[in-house]
């Protein structure tokens, strides 16, 4: 189901409709960006569910659930079709989201990427050939994160 | 002059963007709606004033249908606005960037674009709009960027011309339903530069 990077140490809660090994094609279209710790979620993977934890993440399947990595970057790559909200530090869209993104502190959109939802980060960049309709605010009012996805991470560390 | 048929981006000074963005620096809030297509850079010079930014890109609904000249009668059919744009109802805009849109619409769908806009306005909200004065206009919608407080940068997509309407300030201010003209600038490269300001009654 999922690729680890580099450790073994995941947390996060996951309800896979699939699951199956990521090829090595699929490793290929991970952004060659991504060079620290992060789990990979293949092109081949279907989740059904909510997804949190406290590492990086890249995803390059479809997600149906919530993401909560409040504290880490979260990629979508090219292949990759998300149809729920996303909370991250950073959040880079490169594929399809369908739902509101919450970025800590940037936002990018790639010119391959597509969003239709809502955009809270302070930082947003969208780049030519992005495909962007919603609001984007700039001036976020309270910390994105929301707190039992931090006191989960918490507990976690804790543990 | 507007460089006829130039593909290659083309800088010039703004004054409307200088006074609007004047305006938005004593402002309490940033509530813009754009309805062009929207460009990293403009986001990225935008952020300093910590907006709400909603895109609605008009450009993919064009040519908009004509509907009946007389824009005032209540039975006259009009484009689905709320299925368009998609607004938020409880939402109310600072700032309306509409660019050079309005070259591209009849009168009369202006006029109904503008009255079905003003639900989301509050007093002072600032409309900018640019008008081509020339007898051409690029057939495509421009994109422009914004390069600093004072200075825009255009794209033309295709290099095709096409008859421009010129429409003229009496016709314009006509159609603008409840604004007033605020600051009107003709520039160098033929166009004309509009700030309208919503005056609620």
């Amino acid at each position: 189901m999922w690729k680890k990077s580099e450790s073994d140490e995941f947390h996060s809660q996951a309800a896979p409709a699939q699951q199956t090994q990521p090829t090595s094609a699929q490793r290929n279209t991970v952004p060659q960006s991504q060079n620290k710790e992060h789990a990979v979620i293949g092109s081949t993977i279907l989740i059904k569910g909510d997804l949190s934890g406290d590492e990086d993440l890249v995803i390059d399947g479809r997600v149906e659930g919530k993401i909560q990595f409040p504290r880490n970057s979260v990629t979508i790559g090219k292949n990759g079709t998300i149809e729920a909200d996303i909370y991250g530090k950073t959040i880079t869209v490169e594929g399809t989201v369908e739902g509101n993104l919450y970025g800590e502190e940037q936002l990018i959109v790639r010119h391959s990427g597509t969003v239709h939802g809502n955009i809270v980060a302070p930082r947003v960049a969208l780049e030519d050939g992005s495909n962007f309709k919603g609001n984007i605010d700039m001036s976020p009012k309270e910390k994105l994160g929301s707190p039992t996805v931090r006191e989960e991470l918490i507990t976690i560390k804790q543990a | 002059m507007l460089k006829k048929g130039s593909l290659e981006p083309i800088e010039y000074r703004s004054l409307g963007l200088g006074v609007l963005c004047e305006t938005l620096q004593e402002a309490a809030t940033c509530d813009i709606l754009e309805l062009g297509p929207v460009r990293g850079d403009s986001i990225e010079f935008w952020a300093q004033y910590k907006p709400s930014l909603y895109i609605a890109d008009l450009r993919s609904h064009l040519p908009l249908p004509v509907i009946a000249e007389n824009s005032n009668d209540p039975e006259a059919p009009e484009p689905d606005w709320d299925h368009i744009l998609d607004l938020p109802g409880d939402r109310r805009f600072d700032v309306i960037l509409a660019w050079d849109l309005l070259n591209y619409l009849e009168l009369s769908a202006a006029a109904s674009l503008v009255r079905y806009l003003s639900r989301f306005c509050r007093s002072g909200t600032m409309f900018f709009a640019l008008m081509f004065d020339q007898k051409e206009m690029p057939e495509e919608i421009t994109v422009y960027r914004i390069v600093d407080q004072g200075r825009l940068r255009y794209d033309c997509g295709s290099s095709a011309m096409m008859a421009c309407p010129r429409h003229q300030p009496r016709a314009l201010t006509a159609i603008m339903h409840q604004f007033r003209t605020s600051n009107s600038f003709r520039l160098q490269n033929g166009m004309v530069e509009y700030l309208f300001s919503y005056e609620a009654h």
